[in-house]
């Protein structure tokens, strides 16, 4: 213990790279300096790294988890692997992987004050094959308060591209890519194996990294470049460092075309914008620019300020599996040569990603169990950022010209897009359509690495945005916005539960939520509410009435349209049904032929409701949730109900579409012949 | 450009004949129009979705409607509107999957294909003989005659069709095995794309060379079908310019056509029944137009044909080359 510390003492007077002025935004507790030199001829890594780690718990430890993610592509046996088989198999038959492909990491020592520790594999999910986390054994327990140094060298096999990380041709995306402290909480440490399912979750700290790339390649990584050298070996070395984060990502390519912008709004900092882009898409610079600008404006004044101050995203190499991920103050987007403005490539992908900065980047939740409360926020305000700053998204397809080897059966891309200027699609749309296959997959409570990996990402992506929409359509933006901004502001820099999240919106919304978070969060019920019958019957009874005392036949309404003239009233009815096992408040709205509209509130609560109400015309219509506030509801077509059913122009419409198209294809066959 | 004046020349005495092959894809379509027709009632219902797919399309209804989906009905898509459609068949003739469609569609198009085997007789001996009687009578009579040997070269057709997908498959294979470390789309674009093309000249090449074998028969130069085929073989190998031109010449006018379609064709659109009617016409006329492609092709090929023929005669009569293969 007094080892120990000593250490702690040592590492309190000279913190290693930390200016002693700056205000640590971050416990800080996992730090990493790191020498690492990139061989890229053969495709490895070499490195050397001291991890300084604190104990922030109240309960002391003895030992180190580290993860060593890139394990996960040593062989087929690993956790991951034999996850994302069964993910791709469910999908068509799995990629192949060549020898080549292969990606690993060892770790040749680990030591403390020069002093060997003892290390071991410890796989917790009963697969003894898998090598993705290394226990390192300390000499002493680390009390509550105190700090340990331990240095590593590690070697990797970078692999061709498994979960957007590795190589192609001479293109490098590194991330996960050094041994990595796991977490370690009060219930002991958090350092699951490296599950398909899931991406990541670390501590905040602060990193300096020195990366030896081969001459003339350009890099990117997290942090701001303070220092670059040219080696007498014909190499470079650039040093990043960067405090308050929790990973660190470098990519490397000598192809990289590098564009500058700044962020600058009124009321929030500003940040510098750093773009590596490919230089076949050295056209759509500025629409990357815009993008991550736009994410900057609106994530900061709904949420909160970026507090880094520059902000590094990429455009991988194509073909490389590199696009669409995030990493602390970088992250990687995505394009492709011919991309319309019609469709929201590279801008949702740049908004999304440049998102996570926000969430996952400042509020570091746990993604192994909770990964909706990163992705689904985000997709959630990935939505609606786009929705604010870009015109509605168009029908869009990217299939024509069959690309070699990207995608299988009907997911397979193409190289030429086609563009439907007139079908519009809303942005949740696809997310709906996502859900509606895997509505009943998962409870969302569910720790995220336990999700059926086919059905994973519908869940904590698409229900979670889903659910979030509605949420907001039924408290109002400014509600959910003050939700989302007391979340941020008060979970930043730590690492937040789903509970939390809760408590939060309870409290922000001043109203009790259990009702709705057990049922989109707690269970996988599914929402369908219908209108089930509309009827106008005029209200004069048709038969025998009391008249004078006596039973005299009613006089007989004459004819069933509004001739009879403006004393006719009309007696209608509407059966609205709950056709799914969840419950939600739902206006029902109806219309009369004469334009009046009268709505109803139903608690939604019974299996349906009867709404009999007298006007001076007939119903036309009747909705359930007319403004659609229950994003959901798995069958909207059975939200409304015409009481007369208009003539079938749209079915004979779509039909001679179909036909055209079917008789072309008879035509296409016929060559065959 | 000859092909071209060529296949105008006998359009316009062959009008009524392809306004007939039209009409058998309408008739043979029709149907199975009306069943999605009914499918699509059905879905729709008495909803409100009604009123956005009368004016254009409503991707929320498509997605319930997808999943629902079965056998035919999940053919429907929004990108079969509008230019899409032809698009669509485009890229499946050129990857094969037009054979991976519902196989209730396959069925009726092997159906159809099989049909037009049986129609090409009496359209192959209407071009062949222009001078020749002009009768449904003959028509027919050539349309039976030539069936069977056409259905042979059908099956020696399908045979080769499915070689040149297996082939595809495999080079394509090559070439993701070539891009592996290409990190730009460009280049990747560029071998992708000659591939394809490779694979569509070869799909071309099988059609020239067994319409040739056909025309061989119909001209009643070679009584057997396997024969046709070596006759075939040769009139393409000794004129690959001609015959491969004259096709290539109506493929890039059936790429202005959809081209031209793409750009005019109302994709969700239109709302109205005037509009509906005159979308359906346009798009009518476009496929009239490529089956006037397609049939201009046929009489060009005919034409080849009978000049090379021609030039062999000449040949032989000078004593020049080309005598071993008359």
């Amino acid at each position: 213990m007094r080892l120990l510390a000593i250490v702690a003492t040592l590492l309190g007077a000279c913190v290693p790279f930390a200016a002693a002025d700056e205000l640590a935004l971050s416990p800080r507790n996992a730090s990493y300096r790191i020498d690492v030199r990139l061989d890229a001829a053969a495709r490895t890594l070499e490195g050397r790294e001291t991890v300084t780690w604190r104990n922030i718990q109240e309960t002391p430890t003895r030992e180190l988890w580290f993860h060593l993610y890139w394990n996960a592509w040593r062989n087929d046996r690993s956790t991951w692997l034999l996850e994302d088989r069964a993910r791709e198999r469910a999908g068509g038959p799995a990629k192949e992987i060549r020898d080549e492909d292969w990606g690993w990491i060892e770790v040749d020592s680990v030591a403390f004050s020069g002093v060997a520790l003892a290390r071991r594999y410890a796989p917790d999910d009963g697969n003894p094959e898998d090598r993705t986390v290394l226990v390192v054994e300390l000499p002493e327990e680390i009390a509550p308060g105190e700090s340990v140094a331990v240095d590593l060298a590690f070697r990797a096999k970078i692999p061709r591209t498994f979960a957007r990380t590795g190589f192609r041709g001479d293109f490098f995306f590194l991330a996960q890519w050094f041994p990595k402290l796991g977490v370690y909480e009060a219930g002991g440490w958090n350092c699951l194996p490296f599950h398909a399912a899931t991406e990541f979750y670390s501590d905040y700290g602060e990193y300096r990294v020195a990366m030896t790339v081969p001459e003339g390649f350009v890099l990117g990584a997290t942090g701001r470049e303070t220092a670059r050298s040219a080696n007498s070996d014909g190499t470079t070395t650039y040093t990043h460092e960067q405090a308050d984060v929790h990973d660190f990502a470098w990519t490397t390519s000598p192809d990289y075309l590098v564009r500058e912008g700044r962020f600058e709004e009124p009321g929030l900092p500003p940040v510098d914008l750093h773009l590596l882009i490919q230089p076949e898409h050295a056209g759509q610079a500025e629409r990357h620019l815009a993008a991550a600008r736009a994410a900057l404006l609106h994530y900061g004044t709904w949420y909160g300020p970026y507090p880094y101050g520059h902000v590094t995203f990429i455009d991988p190499a194509y073909g490389s599996g590199a696009g669409g991920m995030e990493y602390p103050t970088l992250f990687t987007c995505g394009t492709r040569l011919f991309a319309p403005q019609e469709n929201d490539q590279p801008e949702s992908v740049t908004i999304h990603e440049a998102g996570h900065q926000f969430w996952y980047g400042i509020v570091g939740n746990d993604e192994f169990e909770h990964a909706w409360l990163d992705e689904g926020l985000n997709t959630f305000s990935t939505v609606r950022a786009l929705d604010t700053a870009y015109p509605a998204s168009r029908r869009f397809v990217r299939r024509y010209l069959p690309e070699p080897g990207r995608g299988r059966g009907r997911g397979r891309a193409g190289f030429l897009p086609l563009v439907f200027q007139d079908i519009e699609v809303p942005r949740f749309i696809d997310r709906l359509d996502r859900y509606r296959d895997a509505a009943g997959s998962d409870d969302p409570s569910t720790p995220t690495f336990r999700y059926r990996p086919e059905t994973a990402a519908d869940i904590t992506y698409s229900k979670t945005m889903l659910w979030l929409g509605t949420l907001e359509r039924e408290l109002g933006w400014d509600v959910l916005q003050k939700i989302l901004a007391t979340f941020f502001e008060r979970y930043a820099f730590r690492h937040p539960e789903p509970e939390d999240f809760f408590a939060v919106a309870e409290e922000v919304a001043g109203q009790d939520l259990s009702w709705f978070f057990d049922q989109v969060y707690r269970s996988a019920v599914t929402f369908d509410y219908a209108v089930g019958r509309v009827a106008s019957i005029p209200v004069e009874p048709r038969g025998f009435v009391e008249q004078d005392g006596k039973l005299v036949l009613a006089d007989r309404p004459q004819g069933d349209d509004d001739s009879a003239g403006a004393e006719r009233r009309w007696r209608s009815e509407v059966v609205v049904e709950r056709r799914g096992d969840g419950t939600f408040p739902v206006d029902v709205l109806l219309v009369f032929e004469d334009g009046e509209e009268r709505r109803e509130r139903w608690d939604g609560q019974a299996r349906h409701t009867t709404y009999v109400c007298e006007a001076k015309s007939k119903l036309r219509h009747a909705i359930v949730d007319p403004q659609r506030k229950l994003l959901l509801d798995l069958d909207r077509t059975n939200d409304s109900r015409l009481r007369e059913p208009e003539p079938d122009l749209p079915a004979t419409k779509w039909a001679s579409k179909w036909m055209l198209w079917f008789q072309d294809f008879l035509v296409t066959i016929a060559f065959f012949a | 450009m000859r092909a071209l004046a060529i296949g105008l020349r006998v359009l316009g005495g062959n009008m009524r004949l392809l306004v007939g092959l039209w009409l058998t894809s309408l008739v043979v379509a029709a149907p199975l129009a009306l069943a999605v027709r009914s499918s699509l009632e059905e879905s729709i219902g008495p909803s409100l979705v009604h009123e956005s797919l009368q004016k254009g399309f409503d991707m929320a209804w498509h997605g319930e409607y997808a999943q629902a989906a079965r056998g035919i009905e999940r053919s429907v898509r929004p990108s079969m509107a509008g230019g899409g459609a032809l698009l669509d068949n485009a890229e499946a003739w050129l990857t094969g999957n037009l054979f991976q469609q519902d196989p209730t569609l396959v069925g009726v198009g092997v159906l159809y294909a099989l049909l037009w085997t049986f129609l090409l007789g009496g359209v192959l001996d209407r071009l062949a003989h222009p001078d020749g009687e002009r009768s449904a009578g003959r028509f027919a009579r050539a349309c039976g005659a030539y069936f069977p040997r056409f259905l042979l070269l059908t099956g020696l057709a399908g045979a080769l069709y499915y070689g040149v997908y297996r082939s595809a498959g495999w080079l394509l294979g090559r070439v993701e095995e070539w891009t592996r470390d290409v990190t730009t789309e460009r280049t990747v674009l560029a071998i992708t794309l000659a591939a394809w093309a490779a694979v569509a000249l070869a799909l071309v090449v099988v059609y020239v060379w067994l319409t040739l074998a056909r025309v061989s028969l119909v001209k009643g130069d070679r009584p057997g079908a396997l024969a046709a085929v070596w006759h075939g073989g040769s009139v393409l190998l000794r004129r690959p310019q001609r015959t491969l031109g004259a096709y290539l010449v109506y493929a890039a006018l059936g790429a202005g056509l959809v081209s031209l379609y793409v750009v005019i064709a109302p994709a969700a659109g239109p709302a109205s029944i005037a509009g509906l009617l005159l979308a359906f016409a346009l798009g009518q006329a476009c496929l009239l137009v490529k089956l006037a492609l397609r049939f201009g092709v046929l009489a060009a090929l005919t034409e080849e044909y009978g000049r090379a023929c021609a030039d062999w005669t000449q040949a032989v009569s000078t004593g020049g080359p080309g005598r071993s293969s008359k």
